[in-house]
């Protein structure tokens, strides 16, 4: 099994702390960034590398490196 | 009894269940591991965390237009998603749906502040109480020979405390976060990380007792 399989079985290391997960969870609408990042390919997300790299990584920021106003 | 803890050191198995019960009352109040080096890291990088709070705090209260706004980036990732992700959600469409809870706990800034004060202060309050609070240039014991004199001591200190720094931030935790918690959990990294530190640990204690 190659590394990207591996990723699309598995869940987000940091779904427990990530803000963004929570709000995803709130509303089914948004579902598809849980599918297609956080139970996906969630190395790809915007808010994991910036996390891996140790940055700061602000609430509004969305998997694919967009922002939400707040 | 009070005299016997307060003189010298207290017995291995008093800390063990200290240890545990601080690791366990916080996971269990607080609802997320202990991590001393987090807390650290959260007030050393103490301006941009309090940007990051005041933003959850403005989308909390507003979450109504922050479900809004996200429900229309959403809608606007759909429009330019790729032939793969496509396929992936057609193919997730057919699967059960299973709920997980996703909610995020972060220590606040003020949380973290107030546990790294404390840890100071119990180590001030032990040390007073037994009266053996001095103010050190030197090490104590056969370390003294090693790195006599402040003028290698305190260097030593600061190599060591880099060293701990650089570790700590490489494996992303430190004795707390990997060694009381992540073991506790059986977490695959933290049980590296942790037989990593405290085998070097034995190695580095054994060559400096032969050698002093
Ligand atoms: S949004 Fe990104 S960092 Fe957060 S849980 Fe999903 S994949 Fe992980």
């Amino acid at each position: 099994m190659n590394d990207q399989n591996k990723e699309k079985n598995s869940d987000c290391t940091h779904m427990n702390r990530c803000q963004m997960y929570g709000l995803f969870e709130l509303d089914d609408s948004v579902e598809v960034w849980k599918i297609l990042y956080c139970r996906g390919t969630y190395t790809r997300c915007e808010r994991y590398k910036m996390a891996e790299r140790g940055l700061r990584v602000l609430p509004n920021l969305l998997p694919n490196g967009q922002t939400i106003e707040v | 009894m009070i005299e016997q803890f307060v003189e010298g050191f207290w017995p291995f198995w008093l800390g063990a269940f200290g240890l545990s019960f601080t690791a366990f009352g916080f996971c269990f109040f607080m609802k997320t591991p202990l991590g001393v080096s987090g807390f650290f890291r959260r007030v050393l990088f103490f301006r941009a965390n309090l940007q990051k709070e005041r933003m959850q705090a403005a989308m909390k209260a507003n979450q109504a237009s922050v479900q809004e706004a996200l429900q229309q980036a959403t809608a606007a990732h759909m429009a330019e998603l790729s032939e793969d992700d496509r396929k992936l959600l057609e193919a997730h469409k057919k699967v059960p749906k299973t709920k997980r809870s996703g909610k995020a706990v972060v220590v606040s800034l003020s949380a973290s502040a107030i546990y790294l004060l404390f840890i100071v202060v119990g180590g001030f309050v032990g040390q007073f109480l037994n009266g053996s609070w001095t103010v050190a240039y030197q090490p104590s014991g056969s370390f003294n020979d090693l790195v006599a004199g402040p003028e290698l001591f305190i260097p030593a200190l600061i190599l060591g405390g880099v060293l701990v720094g650089f570790g700590t931030s490489m494996s992303g935790g430190c004795t707390s976060g990997h060694g009381l918690s992540g073991t506790a959990r059986l977490q695959p990294g933290s049980l590296v990380s942790t037989a990593s530190f405290f085998g070097t640990a034995i190695v580095v204690a054994f060559i400096l007792r032969s050698l002093l």
